[in-house]
């Protein structure tokens, strides 16, 4: 069983409701989760990643319940994500830290060393290996970042704004890295940026103020961007922008 | 413990402050050590007390490392990172409290273990014990732990200088303390610095069980914050209950408990000598300062060698309790330094001439005080030290340097003829040629 579902989630903070009762299956590939910031797209990659707990509905991932211990425990282990928000220690060189991570997922010992040196070459910090992080460049940490993400060749690769401060080499290797991982998995990729989802996505699941407006393929949604007479952007971008305007409304 | 965390152990470790502070500690600590043991001679007692006492220094700094090193991923932002992996949180606790640990265990023990190979190169005398070894390790655990459940509970920068702060007062004051919660604070009190007695542990054993117990009420809390199961409690209230035990322990001991020590009893030795006019003789932990010994007690009790009722033998004694034994032996008493430069003298003097210490207005007192400040003069010390005693300064000081103007044959022919009574308090400054 390969799917992530949600269940009327719902996700709340001090009384707040980011999320308002999501209803969302998804599979294999790799899916788009397209919204303007304040949308929820964090709360949703937070949430899936077992970070915060849903404070109302179900959410089950890979046929596993999150809220069960052993099961989010095993869960975690076939997970692979990038917060938004990147914490690093600059102390530690790229090889460490993703070592680190290894460990800290539970790859078989016998395995770490190959699979923290596979991690590195796929990001292309196989040269930076030895580099301290506190010496890389933006784009170079979002990359050492993503190699702790697939150090343990995730099921399901959770990446919230994985572009950001990439250079165009970084983001090719990046974007050829989501469409692998999502010819075997599961890769869900938060973004702002339409022309990415375009880019690599089958799926696109558009938020609005917590609420889905959208999900279908990206040739649906560009299908609605076809009837827009707004002719200076791509119908994807008009896609979204329709749908993003009706959600408004 | 498997693999796995023991290789994450290791990757904290190569990547701790603890490294780099790893000399720096045991340059502090061998360098306070050591400073302590210069101010005397290399006793094993008193080797394993300095060692201990650098605790309060080296407690509050590992503490406060510790409160950093908890406050790391707070600091860097990691905590979401870290939240998805499913190593469970106290056992990533657990890896870097023990990467942290364990560089400030290695510089302790490399400090420590430096200068008990000191000690054994200068012929260290006296009872060898591991004891305030195994006691400084615990608390540097202790110290340890406590500091990272702070750091863990309060990850702001300014956790760690606080940490550091308010271990080095709470040391400070239960070092001062002269109650029996003096022995909270490991350092020292617990052993007396005697290289006479065998060893007893004394409070050691009480000072393992409080220390054990913190360490574990400490990680206990850190685990408890991360997911409150009754595994975790109960670890938690074990931990409290085994402080909580030690200290009942420790608060139930007289606050001196190294006179304790005196249950072990005098272990046999066989004393080295000086043959001056009488033999001189000292504890051979003490040889090393027997030559100085000799030449002080030689100048104050030559004049009295010979007479009825005077020294026949100087024998170096455990307590500072001392005086002419019937037998002829003038007892004296070696601790330190301070001892030997300064007491010795004065003590001698005043055994010589039987003064106990309680001076009077008596003017036999003034008499004694008087051939006192003359034995000092001749040992090279402070005549003032006895003059400053009488009250009549003045009279005494002037019957004082009368007396040492004397021709020595007359001076001895008094002496032998007055001694007794000089020691009874019988003569008075009139009496005095």
């Amino acid at each position: 069983m390969t799917e992530v579902k949600l269940n009327r989630l719902i996700q709340a903070f001090g009384g707040t409701r980011v999320l308002q009762g999501l209803d969302l299956k998804i599979g294999l590939g790799v899916t788009g989760l397209l919204g303007p910031e304040g949308s929820g797209k964090t709360t949703v990659m937070r949430t899936l990643a077992t970070v915060i707990r849903p404070s109302d509905g179900t959410l089950s991932i890979q046929g596993h319940d999150p809220a069960d211990e052993e099961q989010r425990r095993s869960l975690r282990r076939q997970l692979g994500y990038l917060p938004q928000a990147l914490g690093y220690y600059p102390g530690f060189t790229v090889r460490a830290f993703v070592e680190y991570f290894a460990l800290l997922k539970e790859v078989p010992n016998k395995e770490v060393d190959s699979a923290v040196a596979q991690a590195i070459r796929r990001v292309g910090l196989h040269e930076h290996a030895g580099s301290k992080l506190g010496s890389l460049s933006e784009g170079m940490l979002r990359c050492a970042a993503l190699a702790q993400a697939i150090v343990n060749r995730p099921q399901l690769l959770l990446l919230d704004d994985p572009m950001s401060c990439l250079d165009p080499e970084q983001r090719a290797t990046v974007l050829d890295l989501i469409r692998d991982f999502g010819d075997h998995g599961i890769v869900v990729f938060a973004t702002r940026a339409v022309e990415e989802v375009g880019e690599v996505c089958e799926v696109v699941v558009t938020l609005t103020d917590g609420t889905i407006t959208f999900c279908g393929s990206v040739g649906e949604l560009a299908k609605i961007g076809e009837s827009s007479d707004r002719l200076e952007n791509s119908a994807l971008e008009r896609g979204y922008r329709a749908v993003l305007a009706e959600g408004k409304s | 413990m498997s693999v796995g965390f023991v290789r994450l152990v290791l990757v904290e470790a190569r990547h701790n402050p603890g490294l780099w502070l790893c000399p720096f500690l045991a340059l502090t600590v061998g360098y306070l050590a050591h400073r302590a043991l210069m101010r005397g001679i290399w006793l094993w007692p008193d080797t394993g007390l300095s060692i201990l006492s650098t605790l309060l220094v080296i407690g509050p700094l590992v503490g406060g490392l510790s409160a950093w090193q908890a406050g790391r991923n707070w600091r860097r932002g990691t905590e979401e990172l870290l939240a998805a992996t499913p190593r469970p949180a106290p056992v990533r606790d657990l890896a870097a409290w023990s990467a942290t640990v364990v560089w400030h265990l290695l510089a302790y023990a490399v400090a420590a273990g430096s200068i008990l190979v000191l000690a054994y190169l200068g012929d260290a005398g006296g009872p060898f014990t591991l004891w305030p070894v195994v006691v400084g390790l615990m608390a540097i655990v202790a110290c340890s732990s406590v500091g990272y459940a702070a750091g863990h509970y309060l990850p702001r920068g300014f956790t760690a200088p606080s940490v550091a702060a308010v271990l080095f007062l709470a040391l400070q004051f239960l070092s001062r303390e002269p109650s029996s919660a003096i022995h909270l604070a490991p350092l020292g009190a617990s052993l007396t610095r005697s290289a006479f007695f065998g060893i007893l542990p004394n409070v050691f054993p009480e000072q393992a069980i409080w220390l054990a117990g913190l360490s574990g009420a400490g990680l206990g809390a850190v685990v408890i914050g991360r997911r409150r199961t009754a595994p975790a409690i109960g670890f938690f209230a074990l931990s409290l209950a085994l402080a909580a035990l030690g200290a009942a322990l420790l608060l139930r001991e007289p606050p001196w408990a190294d006179s304790r020590q005196t249950e072990a009893g005098i272990r046999p030795y066989d004393p080295v000598c000086a043959t001056e006019e009488i033999p001189v003789c000292v504890h051979p932990a003490y040889a090393k300062w027997l030559p100085e010994a000799a030449e002080v007690v030689s100048a104050i009790s030559g004049p009295f060698a010979g007479i009825p009722g005077g020294p026949t033998r100087a024998e170096q004694v455990h307590t500072s309790v001392v005086g002419l034994e019937p037998d002829g032996t003038l007892q004296f008493f070696l601790h330190d330094a301070s001892s030997l430069e300064y007491w010795l003298a004065l003590d001698t003097a005043r055994v010589l001439v039987g003064d106990d210490g309680s001076t009077s207005a008596a003017s036999s007192d003034s008499a004694r005080l008087a051939i006192e400040a003359w034995l000092l003069r001749r040992a090279g010390g402070d005549p003032e030290d006895a003059i400053n005693l009488s009250e009549t300064p003045e009279r005494t000081a002037a019957a004082s340097e009368c007396f040492a103007r004397l021709p020595p044959e007359e001076r001895r022919t008094w002496l032998r003829a007055h001694y007794a009574d000089l020691r009874e308090g019988r003569v008075t400054l009139e009496d005095l040629p």
